[in-house]
């Protein structure tokens, strides 16, 4: 699980821009995101939920983690490079995810399936 | 013992990592993240050690160990820019 204060991503947005969204989240996120601080701020969480999820401790980029929609509150997971290789090792399937929104925080609670 | 960029890094905590203390109190090898430094606040400071030395953490840097201190951070920036 994690939590991530919605100002924070605003402030983010506001003070690194693009360099910010380039380096956090890929071209399908934002998509679907727009440029709601709410909505990409689920997003971090999920990934980081995730990360969590697979015990890492090695090094991997955040867009090696995409979270795509699947229903309200429900996020489906595609993984790439890094995050794929690592998922095999640890034996996990698939992950689902789901996220909610309150008291100006975003949260994600990430759950494995075995492969 | 401060390393070759502890005033500028401490700078850049100071300003995007949202530490629950001083970071003027902080020994090199404190642990960040428990002195309140979050997942996303680590991107953050990140992206302006990139702006303040003029780098690009590469993947294989994007990891926790590498901004979990002063001293940690200090090794990363010596290595992707020796000169700064």
């Amino acid at each position: 699980m994690d939590l991530v204060e919605i100002d924070e991503v605003r402030d983010s947005i506001k003070t690194f821009g693009e360099k910010y969204l380039e380096r956090v989240f890929t071209s399908a996120e934002r998509n679907e995101c727009g440029a709601s601080p709410a909505r990409l701020a689920e997003r971090f969480a999920a990934k980081e939920a995730i990360l969590k999820a697979l015990h890492v401790d090695q090094p991997v980029p955040l867009r090696a983690i995409e979270t795509r929609a699947a229903g309200p509150g429900l996020l489906t997971v595609h993984l790439t490079g890094e995050a794929a290789a690592l998922a095999c090792l640890r034996g996990v399937g698939s992950i689902g995810v789901s996220v909610s929104r309150g008291r100006g925080r975003a949260a994600a609670l990430a759950a494995t399936r075995a492969a | 013992m401060a390393g070759t960029h502890d005033t500028q890094i401490r700078a850049v905590l100071r300003d995007h990592a949202r530490l629950r203390v001083d970071v003027g109190t902080l020994g090199t090898d404190a642990d960040l993240f428990a002195a309140g430094m979050s997942s996303h606040a680590s991107v953050n400071v990140m992206l302006a050690l990139e702006d303040t030395f003029d780098i690009e953490f590469p993947d294989a840097m994007l990891k926790r160990s590498v901004f979990e201190s002063i001293a940690a951070i200090d090794a990363a920036v010596s290595e992707l820019a020796p000169a700064a």
